[in-house]
């Protein structure tokens, strides 16, 4: 278990060198820069600008410098920053306090000139997380059940109400069911509040539109899963020995029916927790997502950078925890 | 099972019901507050010296106030923190315009934990009062190549000696410094700026927003994060109240300001601004949440003007920007004029605004915008026989002579043409609308392809014909003929006329209202029809929503003076 672990977190460093390195390259090879207007500016202007933050240097350098700032601690005076370009994520005061160490510096953001990249998932991050979290107890909430009842009343009005709710969920995308239950809700019925964040009422809707076609999936996958394990010999042993069935619902068609359900489960946290661009767009909620799609359009090069990283050590994160999740789920599946 | 989803289900729905009564309750009205939105992204910055986009521009309007300002709704320049200016011919061509200050405006800052806005003191207990010093450090800091301003290059231009300063390179060795750049404090409430190019317009360059003052004691002490709620000191009418990142940004009633004819005190007590999509917008203005939306999303335009309450809310006017298509004169067939014209004549404009943009925009014969200063107006081009709008049969005709030019027998045999475009459904739907057009009445059948707006700023100018649009910097004429289409311009089409840049100069130097008006139009002359560069199609309208209890004006540049705004709710 442990090498196992080990292993897996090696192999998350790796991963995340690799997507650094091609998105560093990727983005620097498509045209356009973050100080493009419509307006043509002098060519000393923008020379003078990307000398200011380094853009002038060979593309290796640049990258060698920013992959530095992030892995390489550094001593500094303590204190807040004074620049954005020298904002850590991580700040531990020496003794003696007059100097403390550092660790983790993304960078400017090349766009919002007083924000660091740092300062962005400090204030930002925290917002995606909780609607991500929102957005699965959501999902989960009501894609298991559903999953589960359709299953347990296969062929009956629950089930074709249920799949038919589930199809629907799957085909309507956030940008049509987001508008559409601000509408409702907030214009209309006056229940819930339209935009913003802040209060319990302002993770309803989000979450909701964000979860809804997460729910979808889940109460299919659900549904022919248990489908299958009901049909496996050792359900119809243990109703045969006269187990109770609850205790075999429980115990044994949950149990085995939920390992595919996890298996998605993990890039669907992944999923909710990064993929809320749209989400946080249509509700105006100040998340990391909704920075992300801009920086991409702005060309705002750390930002990019900062934030693929991110979401990337996230994925990886939920799928190891996934596989940790499947031994115990599955006694047969050892760690090799 | 079952019967613990059911109850599940309940308890959410009480949870639900509870939550959403208790924001409504909960909601704090604040009177005299305006609430709007100012598009979907985070204001980019609050510094004079970087600011380039319209967010960032509106807020430095309301907190800084420039040596001029612009009638909001004339455009006209008008008195900011300079109550009089005398303007001296120095005689060797020469001419410097001599700013007097107002004095008694002192720099404030809201502090939050008084919840009031209070004046800046400095370490003696002194209040700091603005002065033509800050003026000059703020001069200083934008033209600094050090500095990276984007827009430091227009007033560079507009001083002696401020061009070959600005376009240095700041990591070489500067030959030209700051002291031979002719402006500068002559005493505390005196300012002095040389140029060697009167013209017109340099009182309003003189009052844009990165020749405003600046805090130097501020941006020393905080450096890059001076610009932050807890660091910002401002002169303004408003101040900046709170800057929630990615959230909302808000100004409060600036008490300490004195007011001036054009920039008088404010009414309201704060404005909040809301970063919000379009849809989300229209959806919080209609749930009564917002009293104004600026951007009123154009897929809505429809169903507003069919609803009895949103139309009669719903404002058309002027916008400040002009949209074109422009031709790469020297990529093949597009090097043929006669070709050009008869793709410009093929443009049914009328068609596009009626049926396409449906906005209220107007369809436009000639590039500059006529509701700037000098620009020609669009009767008089009409009695000149000015301009170029939709003609089929002219259109015919003129590709009849292309052809022929190029000896081809039709126009099967012109080389693929693409049009590009950015990213964007409204430019794609119009792009689509002229595809048709072209197709319909020349027979040509040209490719559409679209990019970011990144890859198509750098790509457009390898293309034949691109979508292109011009909004103002400064209400004037100059700033679109000559800043986009002299051979120093900005265009891409690689337009360069020797008899263009001969007028569009000498109306700069003429200070004959009228005269100028007849330079620029035989200018248009040249541009849209002699030699065909663009195709001029519509000038932006501005719509807008605002609820009945607000009075309010409706800039013609898109920066609100909300200074002339009331509630009467």
């Amino acid at each position: 278990m442990g090498r196992f672990i080990a292993r897996r977190i090696l192999w998350m460093f790796l991963v995340l060198f690799v997507v650094s390195l091609v998105t560093f390259f990727l983005m620097r090879a498509v045209p356009g820069g973050p100080f493009d207007k419509e307006r043509d500016f002098p060519d000393s202007v923008i020379e003078n600008i990307e000398a200011r933050f380094g853009l002038d240097q060979p593309l290796i350098i640049q990258y060698l410098r920013y992959i530095g700032q992030i892995v390489v601690p550094t001593v500094t005076e303590p204190g807040p920053p004074r620049s954005t370009s020298e904002d850590y994520l991580f700040t531990i005061n020496l003794p003696g306090g007059e100097s403390a160490l550092r660790w983790m510096n993304f960078g400017p953001s090349l766009v919002n000139r007083s924000r660091s990249v740092t300062d962005m998932f400090r204030e930002n991050l925290g917002v995606t997380f909780q609607l991500g979290i929102a957005a699965i107890i959501v999902a989960v909430a009501i894609g298991l059940p559903a999953g589960i009842v359709a299953a347990l009343n296969r062929n009956t009005i629950w089930d074709y109400v249920g799949m038919g709710i589930a199809t629907v969920g799957v085909s309507v995308t956030a940008i049509t069911l987001g508008p559409f239950l601000q509408y409702l809700l907030g214009v209309e019925l006056k229940l819930l509040p339209i935009s913003g964040w802040g209060t319990a009422a302002h993770y309803i809707m989000p979450a909701f539109t964000l979860g809804f076609a997460q729910a979808a999936i889940i109460a299919r996958l659900t549904r022919a899963s248990l489908l299958q394990v009901l049909n496996e010999d050792y359900i119809r042993t243990a109703r045969a020995k006269g187990l109770n069935g609850r205790r075999i619902l429980w115990m044994h068609v949950l149990k085995n029916g939920m390992i595919p359900v996890v298996t998605v489960l993990g890039p669907i946290t992944a999923f909710l927790v990064t993929g809320s661009f749209v989400t946080e767009q249509i509700f105006a909620i100040p998340g990391i997502g909704r920075a992300y799609v801009q920086s991409i359009g702005n060309r705002d090069y750390t930002l990019i950078m900062g934030t693929t990283l991110l979401f990337a050590f996230v994925l990886v994160l939920a799928n190891t925890i996934v596989d940790i999740s499947y031994g115990w789920l599955d006694p047969r599946i050892r760690y090799e | 099972m079952q019967r613990v989803i059911r109850t599940l289900g309940l308890v959410a729905m009480v949870a639900l019901l509870v939550v959403a009564l208790g924001v409504i309750s909960a909601q704090d009205m604040m009177d005299n507050v305006l609430r709007t939105e100012i598009g979907p992204s985070d204001v980019p910055t609050l510094d004079p010296a970087l600011a380039t986009d319209s967010s960032s521009i509106q807020m430095l309007n309301e907190t800084y106030i420039g040596l001029t300002m612009l009638d909001d709704e004339t455009a006209a320049t008008a008195a900011g923190i300079a109550e009089s200016w005398d303007v001296v011919d120095n005689g060797d061509g020469t001419t410097t315009y001599v700013f007097h200050l107002r004095e008694g405006i002192p720099w404030v800052k809201y502090n939050a934990d008084t919840g009031a806005v209070e004046e800046v003191v400095d370490a003696d207990g002194n209040v700091r009062y603005v002065t033509a010093h800050d003026l000059e450090y703020g001069w200083a800091r934008t033209l600094d190549p050090m500095t990276g301003g984007e827009y430091a290059y227009v007033l560079a231009y507009e001083i002696v000696g401020g061009a070959d300063y600005h376009f240095q390179d700041p990591e070489a060795e500067m030959t030209v410094t700051r002291d031979d750049v002719l402006f500068g404090a002559v005493d505390d409430y005196t300012f002095e700026v040389t140029t060697d190019f009167p013209k017109e317009t340099q009182l309003s360059i003189y009052g844009m927003w990165m020749a405003r003052p600046q805090p130097q004691w501020a941006i020393e002490e905080s450096g890059e994060l001076w610009i932050e709620p807890e660091n910002f000191v401002s002169y303004g009418p408003f101040a900046l109240w709170e800057w929630n990142h990615d959230e909302y940004i808000s100004i409060v009633k600036n008490p300490f300001w004195p007011g001036t004819d054009n920039n008088p005190v404010p009414q309201l007590d704060g404005v909040v601004f809301n970063f919000l999509d379009s849809v989300t917008a229209l959806a919080e203005y209609e749930a009564g949440n917002l009293d104004d939306v600026d951007d009123v999303d154009s897929a809505s335009i429809p169903r507003i003007e069919a609803d009895p309450t949103l139309s009669q809310e719903l404002v058309i006017e002027d916008g400040s920007c002009s949209y074109y298509y422009g031709f790469s004169l020297s990529v093949a067939p597009m090097d043929n004029v006669h070709l050009r014209r008869a793709f410009s004549y093929a443009v049914d404009r009328q068609q596009i605004v009626d049926e396409v943009t449906q906005g209220g925009q107007t369809p436009a014969t000639y590039f500059t915008l006529p509701s700037l200063n000098a620009a020609p107006q669009p009767d008089a081009m009409e009695e000149l026989g000015f301009g170029i709008g939709y003609d089929p049969d002219a259109a015919v005709e003129e590709l009849d002579i292309a052809l022929e030019d190029m000896g081809l027998g039709s126009v099967d045999e012109l080389p693929p043409i693409t049009l590009l475009y950015n990213t964007s459904e409204g430019h794609r739907r119009i792009a689509e609308a002229i595809r048709d057009q072209w197709s319909d009445l020349l027979g040509i059948e040209v490719q559409l392809t679209n990019q970011d707006f990144g890859v198509y700023l750098d790509q457009r100018a390898e293309f034949p014909v691109w979508r292109a649009g011009w909004c103002f910097d400064y209400p004037d004429a100059h700033n679109f003929l000559f800043d986009v289409f002299s051979t120093t311009g900005q265009s891409d089409t690689g337009y360069s006329s020797e008899a263009f840049d001969a007028l569009v100069e000498q109306a700069a130097a003429e200070t004959d209202t009228a005269r100028r008006q007849e330079l620029y139009a035989e200018a248009e002359q040249l541009l849209v029809y002699e030699d065909a560069a663009i195709i001029p199609i519509y000038w932006y309208s501005d719509l807008e929503l605002t609820k009945p209890y607000v009075e309010r004006t409706y800039a013609v540049d898109n920066a609100e003076q909300y200074e002339n705004w009331s509630l009467n709710r």
